[in-house]
């Protein structure tokens, strides 16, 4: 196993997954608690048109995802906060519009494009020094603002209501957390693909939640989980030659799995 | 002099276009214990969130504590209605959300001191809670839950408590222990009940209010039926459970 990392994409494919697996475990977090997962889904298929924007642009697609992204989702939150019930259909929509405008982006653009597929499953095993530094930034920004506002992201979580009455700028906190999970969708995409960042978010947040009691601890485990589903998902597709991000993507699954089997006979 | 630490001014709300309060002018003298009963629909929440400034009068003034609602919130605890919404599996303890109470008077970003821990402590003891501060708030019971949330009001220090509907969810037992906790309490503090617990309301509470979109009648805590019947809009029984105690006022003639 270990003559692997002597390689360096394989050393940079575990830095990336360690960076991604602390990004997505603490907005993941959220996300779960929040029941914002449908949002996050629309975000990260809305920012593939983003990305094509970029290329027909002729721009870094990353560059252009980015804002692109932040706008829809701040447009997305902004409307499904204010009324809750058939917004759910808005959010499909720019879902679903999203990812179209980037199909049809980089069939306009001319010349080689990278396809939707690494855009789909990622290129963790191609990852580059500028993404992984892009990543690291993301990660820093995240925990800093979590840090400090720990507490009021809490009591919104809790009970958005009594948030207000505390005077706690229930809104912009809201977006805030919106615009962090596009952030880290946006550039996790780049590494592990979109499909993968959903799992990346949901999956560990999903398991570390039955077993913890506080938020800071379900974060903490979010992001370790995240970890070794990475590094072990990695090495199965190293050793049976598979997708990196699927293989990935079945480790975490199942361990869910076993978690919830788990419970469930804990309970008798 | 008691002075008024709510007062309302011809107050008109309406959500859309049908109005929920109509014209009501109310007074609340300190360390008042009152009860605002009254059918569903007929403004009682609206108004515990017109006190809040969650919401603002279409019409009229409120002012609370001496000003707007939303400049002395910071000293107004809250309990909202019991909702079964608390889901079982979010990791937030009881100590989390009792702790919440003091955001109101931190700026924003700010961890919680030490007195913020012994004020949260305080309020735990008072309810009876503070052995159970390490469980999550999913896993207790609805009285537990409830008692919960009156700490995390009683947190804020406040000069008012506002409660909706604190009796609502739990058994007997329950109820008579919570309003002999809010009689204790109200020897500091005035406090504000929506309920419709007629019973329980002429037993603990001072002062009784009746609404239904207008203001029907506002004096001491003896419920005639003639109130009620103008209240509810048509004629009630009244059922009293549990403590036998008068609820109809001995018609003197």
């Amino acid at each position: 196993m270990f003559e692997a990392l002597q390689f360096e994409f394989m050393r940079n494919a575990i830095f990336a997954g360690v960076l991604v697996s602390i990004a997505c475990g603490i907005i993941g977090s959220y996300v779960v608690i929040n029941k914002t997962v449908f949002i996050s889904g629309g975000i990260a298929h809305a920012a593939y048109g983003g990305i094509g924007l970029g290329y027909i642009l002729g721009l870094e697609p990353i560059f252009v995802a980015i804002p692109f992204s932040l706008v829809a989702t701040l447009l997305m939150g902004f409307i499904y906060h204010r009324t809750e019930q058939h917004e759910d259909t808005l959010i499909g929509v720019m879902w679903a519009v999203g990812m179209a405008m980037g199909i049809i982006f980089i069939d306009l653009t001319p010349g080689y494009a990278a396809d939707l597929m690494s855009y789909l499953f990622g290129s963790i095993l191609a990852v580059s020094t500028s993404s992984l530094v892009m990543m690291l930034i993301t990660d820093i920004i995240i925990v800093l603002i979590v840090y400090f506002l720990y507490n009021e992201f809490l009591a919104i979580s809790f009970d958005e209501e009594y948030s207000r009455i505390l005077s706690i700028p229930v809104e912009p906190l809201y977006l805030l957390q919106l615009a962090l999970t596009s952030l880290t969708v946006v550039l996790a995409m780049q590494i592990v693909g979109l499909i993968m960042v959903i799992a990346l978010l949901t999956i560990p947040a999903a398991i570390s939640i039955q077993f913890t009691t506080r938020m800071y601890h379900t974060m903490i485990l979010s992001s370790f989980l995240g970890i070794i589903f990475t590094l072990s998902g990695l090495y199965l597709s190293y050793l049976f030659n598979l997708s990196s991000g699927a293989t990935i993507i079945l480790v975490a699954s199942s361990v869910f799995l076993l978690s919830m089997v788990f419970k469930k006979l804990k309970k008798v | 002099m008691k002075h008024n630490v709510v007062q309302l001014e011809s107050v008109w709300f309406a959500y859309d276009s049908a109005p929920v309060l109509e014209d009501v002018s109310l007074c609340v003298e300190q360390l008042d214990f009152l009860s605002i009963i009254g059918p569903n629909g007929g403004g009682k929440t609206t108004l515990l969130k017109l006190l809040l400034g969650l919401i603002k009068p279409n019409q009229g003034n409120i002012q609370v504590l001496g000003a707007s609602p939303e400049h002395s919130r910071y000293q107004v605890g809250y309990v909202p209605q019991y909702n079964t919404n608390i889901d079982p599996r979010f990791p937030f303890t009881v100590w989390d959300i009792v702790l919440m109470g003091r955001l109101g008077r931190n700026p924003l970003g700010k961890k919680y001191s030490v007195k913020d821990q012994e004020i949260a402590a305080g309020a735990l003891e008072q309810v009876n809670l503070y052995e159970l501060r390490n469980r999550q708030i999913g896993k207790i019971s609805g009285g537990q839950q409830q008692r919960a949330l009156i700490a995390r009001a009683l947190a804020v220090q406040p000069q008012l408590l506002l409660l909706d509907e604190p009796s609502a969810s739990v058994d007997s037992k329950i109820k008579k222990y919570l309003y002999e906790l809010l009689s204790k309490l109200n020897e500091h503090i005035t406090i504000v009940i929506v309920s419709h617990d007629i019973g329980a309301v002429s037993r603990y509470v001072k002062t009784v209010a009746c609404i239904n979109r207008r203001l029907v009648s506002h004096n001491d805590n003896q419920i005639t039926q003639e109130m009620l019947a103008e209240t509810y809009q048509c004629p009630v029984d009244l059922i009293a459970h549990g403590v036998p105690h008068r609820v109809f006022a001995q018609h003197n003639n």
